[in-house]
Formats: C-alpha cells, structure tokens, sequence
C-alpha cells in the first residue's frame, strides 16, 4: 500500500481552481517531486498536504488515515520553508529543539536529537547564534535540522534551494538527498527547478494549471514526455509537427520541411499515412555530419541539411540555431567543441532515428 | 583609515551636540532649581529644603497621593491601552473587506486633540449628559447617576484609554504586520497550538513595541493636566496639576521643580518596569 495518497485533491481560491482533481500515491522512503512552473499548484499541493490549506474536494491519506482536515500541528510531517521561516529570536539550537518540545518530547530525548543533528548538518559551532548571524546555506541546515528533529515521518520541502547561490544549492541538494537516504523519511519536494528535480527525484510529478501532466521517474519524464509541455519544461526540446509519408515495418517516414526523417513507431499502432502528429527530439542528441563520419552508412541516422543561424557558448557545449528549408521554425542543437560556423552557412546533422518521439498530447 | 576621537565628536557635535543641549539645559535648569538654584521668591543658594519639604515635610502627604495618583492612572491606562490595540492589532494583521477603513477609524482619536475629547466626554458622562439622559429615558435608572470626576479617575483612564489606544494600536500594527506568515506556519507545523504560537512566537517578536507602546503611555499618562484637570477626581491631584498648584497659587517654583523631577523619577520607574517584565516574558517564550 502506498504511503502517502492523493485521491481527487482539488483546490479552488474564490473563481480560480489552482487544483483540479490531482491524483497520486507516493511509497514509504521516496523522494517525490513536484515540479512546474510558477502558479501551476505544486506549492498549494504542497500547503494541502501539510494542513496550510484545506482541500475545496477529495481527501490525502498517510500510512492509511485520512488527514485533509487535521490542522499542521497534528499531522507527522514537517516542512523547510523556502524562506527558511527561521524563528529569529530563538538559536540554532534553541531553533532546532523547539519541535521536539512542542511535540513534548523528554529532555533527555532532546537532547540526543540535537546532538545527532547538529554533528549531521555540521552546525555544532554555530549553535549559539541567531539566525541573522549565519549564511544562507547555513540557515537552509538549521531548517533542515528543525523539520527533521521532529522525526517526522513525511518531510515536505517548499522550494529550499532557491535563495541559495548556484553552487550552493548544488552542495545543498546532494546533503538533502543523503539525508533522505541515511534516515529514511518520505519526503515531498516542491520546485521549478528541473535539473534539480532529475537530480535527487525517485519519482517526478509535472504540474501545470493544477493539474498532473505527467508523472513518473526522472529518466522517464525526461525521455518519453507525453505533452509538449512536458517536452519543453524538462530540458530543452525541438518539437513540431509532421505530417506521415509512409508506415514501413514500424518505421514511420515524415518531411521535416524538405527534409525526409524516419522514426520508430512503436506503441503508436494507431497511426495513419497523411496523419499530422507532433514530435519531438533533444538538442543534445544531434551531431555535426562530416563526409569522414562513421555515420555515414548507418542507418539508425537521419542526416539533416540545414542553414546556421545563430550560436551561444555554454561551456560544456554549444548552443547552435538552424533553420531547416521548408520550416518557419528554428530549431536549436546542442553540439560539443562547435565554433566557426558563419550566419547561413549550410551544415548538416545527424539524428539518431531512435531518439524522435510521437508526443501523445499536445 | 581609523578617525581620531576627537574628528568623531565634531562631526556628531552639531546633531547630538544640539539635542543634549536642548534637553541637558531644561534638566539642569529643573535640577538646579530644585536644589535651591533659580529660586525667584528668594536668595538662589543650595538647598535640600525643598525636597526635605516635599518628600518627607508638610507637603509629603499631599505629594505622595498624587506620586501614587499618577502611577496608578498611568498604570492602568498603559495596560489597558495595549490589552485593547493588542487583538485588534492581530485580528487587523491580514486584510478583510472593510479592514482599512476599520482601521483608519479606530485611529480617529488620534486627531482629536485631548482637551476636546475630555469636553467631548464629559458631554456624555455629566450629570445631565447622555449616558445619564438615556438611562432614566428608558427607565432602568430613577436618577442620574454621578460619572463625572468620579473617586477612583475612571473618567480619566477612560479618555486615556481612548487617546492612547490608537497610538498603541499604531506602533503594535506594524511590528504585527511584520510578522512572517511562514515564520507562524513554521510554528504551526512543528506542533504549536495557538497559545503556544503566540507565547512563543507573535509575543517576543512583538516585545520591542509593546514595551515602546507601554512605556510612551505611561510617561504621556503619567504626566497627564487636561484630562485631570476637566474630568478627574476633585479630590485628588496628579503630578502636572500638583506642580502647577504648587507653581502658581503657592509661588513655590523650587518646590515645583522637585515634583518635575519626582515625574521623570516616575516615568524612569516605569520604563525600567515595563523593561524588567520585557525582559521576563522574552525568557519565558525560549522555555
């Protein structure tokens, strides 16, 4: 039985709905995500769960028992703030002892919870100080800390990375992610940050206007997106749409402007010649095509002619814009090591055949 | 590179220098003429004479009743001041329909000078006033009931009361509103009831102004004339009306300076209080 359940869950702020009819499950130690962009309801799914907000219809068990009406003091979970919502006139450790003493946990217990966490979050030093009088990776640590000394069985995180500086919030996700692991709890995770949710996830929910647009592990979500939406908020994709020349053994034939692609067809039975549908490819996945390329007489390839439009040097990569004839668009690879292209120049690219999705919904 | 002190000094001279000179010469002006100094009815010369006279001479009793006079109005006003603008000020904290209007008019009084609030309300409590009109209107009274410079200043802490509380309201509003909804769920989510919440978080983040609000109150309060003087109890003399008695119909300017300085003694008294509880309820919340 799933440990935490999400049937029907709908929210409605005076005419506006910022939930509809939201269904999920989660397992006992996973780490859930959710993910959307800003005003989808990832963090009023996340308030309902923690007792801020009370759900307009449907109902949220943990471990079985009913709790869409418990206020937030007597449900067992705990929550970071993105702000931290560190109590500032309190120490860290009076900061961190303050649940516990609520939940009118002995002394003796408390204590050893704070010794533990403190050595866990590496805040012994700074136990006795303010709030004001540390860093912001320290403050997101005393949160940390705070939830977790509750022992909560549910730990719910509202977008606490992201007043944390790029490499500290790479630092900080991979603390939380152990954590999670060394103690075990179930924790939901709020963000808009995709990278961050690929990264520590064991299962990803894709919110957008209140309702789930996909759900499932990092690696699915990211490869096999249902919408376009989900194509282009994970990552970044090219997606359009084609219309089907031919149907060949599972091998479907489209014109990508006037250029002729082939991709698999599979789970896609259903699929018509002259039908419209949409695709999608990762930029990633394409290569510059060279006459020396091993390429050349393979067949798991398509080789596109395009003109170069534009670029932008990210580091690891290069960002490279093209127009393809035939097609308004412009499309955006991702090559390594690419420069020295010139506006209009023609190139040409490989794209593997297996990695051209039929997108579902659109 | 470190500035001498002596570069320091001058350059806050002409902001501190002033304001010290301002309130250092009425000081030292009052001081000294308690102490004999400035004496305009005779020679001007060091003397305990007329501290001897009031505190512990002819004059103590008289002295002493308006000293615990002024303490008690003060007291009671400062209290119940905050105990009023304290809820309002939290149910006022998140926006409703109609909340800043309600909260405009709850700050009315303060544009309403003392004076006329105490005429305004004597209107209403007098012998033949409104309250008294009403009641025998409707029967319930046979007849009027004396509410006006009633024994125990009731009227008094009513119209400071009613000056004071939007002034508390004022200054309690905004370190309320300052309030992070996030630090308040934090609490909630940790296991705190609303007792606890507020014991522990609304009540020390909130200390600052209520010991502000508190304290103004009690010196404004303490060192009230007008309000005495048109509705308070005839028998009895606060600090301002004593000193002034003692000033102009006795002549007794030193005599005077000593009960100014017996005010602001008062006034210190009652901050260093408000400070100690302050100080108190803080360490209560960390428990």
């Amino acid at each position: 039985m799933a440990f935490i359940e999400a049937e029907g869950v709908a929210k409605k702020f005076d005419d506006f709905w910022a939930l509809k009819e939201v269904n999920f499950s989660a397992n006992k130690g996973d780490f859930l995500t959710l993910l959307g962009p800003s005003g989808c309801g990832k963090s009023t799914l996340l308030n309902l769960i923690a007792g801020f907000l009370l759900p307009t219809s449907g109902s949220i068990k943990v471990d079985g028992n009913d709790i869409s009406h418990l206020t937030p003091e007597n449900r067992d979970s705990a929550m970071c703030f993105q702000s931290y919502a560190l109590f500032p006139h309190l120490s860290v450790l009076e900061n961190i002892a303050f649940g516990p003493k609520q939940k009118k946990v002995p002394n003796k217990e408390v204590v050893k919870r704070l010794n533990s966490l403190m050595q866990q979050v590496g805040l012994t030093e700074h136990k006795d100080k303010l709030p004001n009088q540390l860093s912001g990776g320290q403050q997101q640590r005393v949160a940390l800390a705070r939830a977790l000394a509750v022992q909560p069985s549910l730990v719910l995180f509202d977008e606490p990375l992201s007043n944390l500086d790029a490499k500290l919030r790479d630092q900080v996700r991979i603390e939380i992610r152990a954590l999670q692991k060394e103690l075990g709890f179930t924790a939901i995770y709020v963000t808009h940050d995709q990278s961050e949710a690929l990264a520590m996830s064991d299962k990803v929910l894709l919110l957008n206007n209140g309702v789930i647009e996909q759900e499932g592990t990092p690696e699915e979500v990211y490869f096999s997106p249902q919408t376009e939406f989900v194509a282009n908020f994970i990552g970044a994709a090219n997606v359009h749409r084609v219309k089907i020349n031919s149907i060949k053994n599972s091998v479907i034939s489209a014109m990508l402007g006037t250029e002729l692609v082939e991709f698999d067809s599979a789970n896609h039975k259903a699929l018509k010649v002259g039908q419209e549908i949409s695709i999608c490819w990762r930029p990633e996945v394409a290569r510059l095509w060279t006459e020396k390329s091993l390429l050349n007489n393979d067949n798991r390839y398509n080789k596109i002619i395009a003109k170069f439009v534009s670029s932008a040097f990210q580091g690891a990569y290069t960002d490279v814009f093209i127009k393809i004839k035939g097609q308004e668009k412009i499309f955006r690879l991702q090559l390594p090591r690419c420069s020295g292209l010139k506006t209009d120049q023609e190139i040409s690219f490989s794209l593997p055949k297996d990695s051209i999705l039929i997108i579902e919904k659109v | 590179m470190k500035k001498p002190w002596w570069v320091i000094l001058l350059l806050i001279t002409p902001g501190l220098g002033f304001v010290l000179f301002l309130i250092g010469a009425v000081l030292t002006m009052a001081v000294a003429q308690s102490f004999g100094f400035y004496n305009f009815a005779g020679e001007s010369q060091f003397s305990l004479e007329h501290w001897q006279q009031m505190i512990n001479g002819d004059d103590s009793r008289r002295f002493w009743r308006a000293f615990r006079y002024s303490a008690y109005i003060a007291s009671y006003s400062a209290i119940l001041s905050v105990i009023i603008a304290y809820p309002i000020a939290l149910w006022l904290r998140k926006p409703f329909k109609g909340s800043i209007t309600l909260s405009a008019i709850l700050k009315a009084p303060l544009l309403v000078h003392g004076l006329v609030a105490a005429f305004l309300m004597i209107n209403v409590i007098s012998y033949h006033g409104f309250i008294n009109e009403f009641m025998i209107w409707t029967g319930l009274w046979d007849k009027p009931v004396r509410m006006q410079n009633d024994k125990l200043g009731i009227g008094v802490i009513f119209l400071q009361v009613w000056k004071q509380m939007p002034f508390a309201l004022l200054l309690l509003s905004g370190s309320v509103q300052n309030l992070s909804d996030s630090v308040l769920n934090a609490a909630q989510d940790l296991g705190a009831g609303i007792i606890a919440r507020f014991r522990k978080v609304v009540l020390p983040l909130t200390l600052q102004s209520l010991q502000a609000a508190l304290i103004l109150i009690f010196i404004g309060a303490a060192g009230d004339f007008s309000f005495q003087k048109v509705a308070g109890p005839t028998a009895e003399n606060s600090m301002a009306t004593l000193m002034t008695y003692v000033q102009t119909d006795v002549g007794d300017w030193n005599g005077a300076a000593v009960i100014a300085i017996m005010l602001m003694v008062l006034a210190l008294f009652g901050s260093l209080a408000v400070a100690i509880v302050a100080k108190y309820v803080s360490r209560l919340a960390k428990l």
